[in-house]
C-alpha cells in the first residue's frame, strides 16, 4: 500500500521548514534567536511530527 | 558560536535531504523496513536534531557575550573591568578565576540539584520582561547571595581552608551563619560605573 505523496509532503515541509529556522538561529547571538527557536522552529517541527504520526496511527487503525 | 552552529546546519541539512527523497518515493514505504525508515526520517532525526539545538542554545545562554547582549546588563559588564582588586566581579574576571566566556553564568547560578534550570527559568522571565518593557529600575537579586555560590569554588581552595582571617568564622560561612559578603562587600557598583577606572585588557 502506497503512502499518500501529499501527506508526505505535507508533514516533510513542515518539519523541513522548522528545521531550517532552527539552523538560522544558529547565525545570531542574544535570546532572541532562542525565542525564535523554541517558538517557531520547535513548533513547526512538532507539528509536522505530530502530522506524520498521526497519519501512520490512522493507516494502522484502518488496516 | 563554535562549530555548533555548522555542525547542526549540517544535521539539518541532512535531514530535510532525506525527507525531500523519501517524501517524493511514498512507495519505499511498503514494506516494514521503509515504515522503519519513515520513522526514523520523519520522527526520530526530527525530534534528535531539534534536542541537540536545544542543548545547544542552552549553552550558549551561559556565555558572557549572552548575558551582556541586552543593553540593561552593559554597566555590570563594565563593572568587570574596574581597576580596583576591592571589587569581587572585577578581581575574579581580571585573574581568570572564573572562566571569562562564563562569568556572569559561573556565580549567578545556584549551585543546587536544580540550579541550573531554575537560573535558565529566570533567563526566560527576564527575557520577557526586557521585550516588554518592564524592565525595574534597579535590578537585584531575587534574594540574598548564599554562601554556598561562593563556597562551590572556595571551599575546595587549601588557601582559604587555612589562610588566618577565615579559620575563626569558618564554621559560621560553612552554614551561611555568615555571610561572605560581610567583609567582601563591593561588588558591581553600576550607579557609579563611569567614574572607576577601568583595566583595559580582556573586554567581556
Amino acid at each position: 500500500m502506497n503512502w499518500p505523496r501529499t501527506r508526505l509532503f505535507r508533514s516533510g515541509l513542515l518539519i523541513s521548514l522548522g528545521l531550517v529556522t532552527e539552523a538560522a538561529t544558529f547565525f545570531f547571538g542574544g535570546p532572541v534567536p532562542f525565542l525564535v527557536f523554541a517558538m517557531v522552529g520547535c513548533v513547526l517541527v512538532g507539528a509536522g511530527v505530530l502530522d506524520f504520526l498521526l497519519f501512520v496511527l490512522s493507516q494502522k487503525a484502518d488496516t | 558560536m563554535s562549530l555548533i552552529g555548522p555542525a547542526v546546519a549540517v544535521l539539518v541539512v541532512a535531514t530535510v535531504a532525506a525527507i525531500a527523497v523519501l517524501a517524493s518515493h511514498p512507495g519505499a514505504f511498503a514494506s516494514k523496513k521503509g515504515k522503519a525508515l519513515a520513522f526514523l526520517i520523519f520522527f526520530v532525526l526530527p525530534v534528535s536534531v531539534s534536542g541537540v539545538g536545544a542543548m545547544a542554545h542552552m549553552e550558549a545562554a551561559k556565555s558572557t557575550e549572552f548575558c551582556l547582549s541586552c543593553h540593561v546588563m552593559k554597566p555590570y559588564g563594565e563593572s568587570l573591568r574596574y581597576d580596583d582588586s576591592a571589587f569581587i566581579p572585577a578581581v575574579h574576571y581580571q585573574n581568570g578565576l572564573v572562566p571569562r566566556e562564563r562569568a556572569c553564568f559561573t556565580c549567578h547560578t545556584t549551585y543546587t540539584m536544580f540550579g541550573d534550570v531554575r537560573a535558565k527559568l529566570n533567563g526566560l522571565r527576564h527575557v520577557w520582561i526586557y521585550y516588554t518593557g518592564q524592565t525595574p529600575a534597579k535590578i537585584a537579586l531575587y534574594q540574598p547571595y548564599a554562601n554556598r555560590e561562593c563556597l562551590n569554588c572556595h571551599a575546595q581552595a587549601r588557601s582559604f581552608l587555612e589562610g588566618g582571617l577565615h579559620a575563626d568564622v569558618m564554621p559560621d560561612l560553612l552554614s551561611n551563619k555568615t555571610s561572605c559578603k560581610e567583609c567582601h562587600e563591593q561588588f558591581h557598583d553600576v550607579a557609579n560605573v563611569a567614574s572607576h577606572a577601568k583595566w583595559k585588557g580582556a573586554q567581556p
